[in-house]
């Protein structure tokens, strides 16, 4: 047999059905189930005296209407010249039993951060500092747990609480409010 | 399809592919004996997305928000060069044909948006990426001679390689969510094709 040479021009049978789907696919899956944050403790430990451990409690037991949280038991006294350790603790209280969402929050901290602002009143003699970081790179603050520097000249004031839900857009900075709560 | 037509958000070598597509291409034959060959082929082979649906709530979860737009620009192409020889047994008009070839895949995979909520900040970007590897493929042929000259044929043939892709990401501020870097699937895929051949 002399050698031979053929060239074949070949074409795929999954052709049809196939070419007219577009170049773009988009989705947009249905919206979840909603989680509700009830409830914020604040827990102070005086670093001095581990004894003097006192807690702050705001709660908002009905989120989707208009009645006003429970203060009555966010009110605490601290001591001049002192140093506490603060921890925060977030729960939905709204089924039994109450679910913790703090460790959800720490589970994602990379775009959640946990911000306590003193009023006007008190902002220069109360210093909050965080102690806890995300695994983000630069590491950013959580904040779910301080430092509280409380110096000699402290009054009366508030501690505003605010919880910030930062999808690939946590930096450091208070943009993009989600969600919070005034303590 | 190997990995690219796993669907699973959770495992990074998912590529949410089709596993149907269209391919076409070109493929010459020298035969050297009645029975042994040598010859080569050109191919592009085009895929789809699947399950784009479960990468999105994927982001949804792993972000924790009420929804995701997910985008995918583009499709997963591939483009073989391919040499190897060919084995044929010709009976009457008809032949069988069985070829063992190797040569270069080159790979490019689609470009994936996703915008978080209506926060424009969030959106980020997974880009189009592209590599050269590594191919092997066998492959099955039946050729009928309708002329001494024309033919047709029907070709059935397996592709097997690994590329790497080095995958760019564009603003990714956090550290959360399904991230693919270096991107190494093992890729497999069948093709059938029914040509027009040519004998010089």
């Amino acid at each position: 047999m002399k050698n031979s040479k053929s060239l074949i021009i070949m074409s795929s049978l999954a052709i049809i059905g196939i070419q007219c789907k577009k170049d773009e696919a988009v989705v947009t899956p249905p919206v979840p189930g909603h989680e509700y944050m009830t409830t914020v403790k604040l827990r102070l430990e005086n670093t001095a005296n581990p004894n003097d451990t006192i807690w702050a409690t705001w709660r908002d037991l009905t989120p989707e209407d208009t009645n006003a949280p429970d203060t009555s038991l966010a009110i605490v006294n601290v001591k001049k010249n002192s140093t506490y350790k603060l921890s925060a603790f977030i729960l939905d209280e709204t089924h039994l039993p109450a679910e913790d969402i703090t460790e959800e929050i720490r589970e994602r901290a990379n775009y959640h951060r946990f911000f306590l602002l003193p009023s006007s009143s008190i902002s220069n003699y109360v210093v909050v500092t965080p102690t806890d970081y995300d695994s983000n790179s630069p590491s950013l603050q959580l904040g779910l747990e301080n430092v509280v520097t409380i110096s000699d000249n402290i009054a009366s004031g508030r501690l505003q609480g605010i919880l910030k839900h930062q999808p690939n857009t946590k930096d450091g900075t208070m943009e993009v409010i989600q969600n919070y709560w005034v303590i | 399809m190997g990995d690219l037509i796993k669907t699973d958000y959770t495992d990074s070598l998912s590529g949410f592919s089709s596993s149907n597509g269209y391919n076409f291409g070109v493929e010459g034959v020298y035969s050297l004996t009645k029975y042994i060959g040598i010859g080569g082929s050109f191919s592009f082979s085009q895929y789809g997305s699947n399950g784009l649906d479960s990468l999105a709530i994927g982001y949804m979860e792993d972000f924790e928000v009420e929804y995701v737009t997910l985008t995918q620009t583009g499709k997963y192409n591939f483009s073989t060069f391919l040499v190897g020889p060919y084995f044929q047994y010709p009976f009457g008009k008809f032949s069988i044909e069985g070829k063992l070839r190797a040569g270069l895949l080159a790979a490019k995979t689609p470009k994936y948006q996703v915008d978080i909520e209506d926060l424009t900040a969030a959106t980020f970007y997974q880009n189009s990426a592209n590599s050269i590897a590594f191919a092997s493929n066998f492959g099955l042929g039946l050729k009928y001679n309708v002329t001494e000259k024309l033919g047709v044929k029907l070709n059935a043939d397996y592709t097997i390689s690994k590329p790497t892709f080095e995958v760019e990401n564009v603003n990714r501020l956090n550290n959360a969510g399904r991230l693919i870097q270096n991107y190494s699937p093992s890729i497999s895929y069948l093709t059938l094709n029914l040509g027009v051949a040519y004998n010089f």
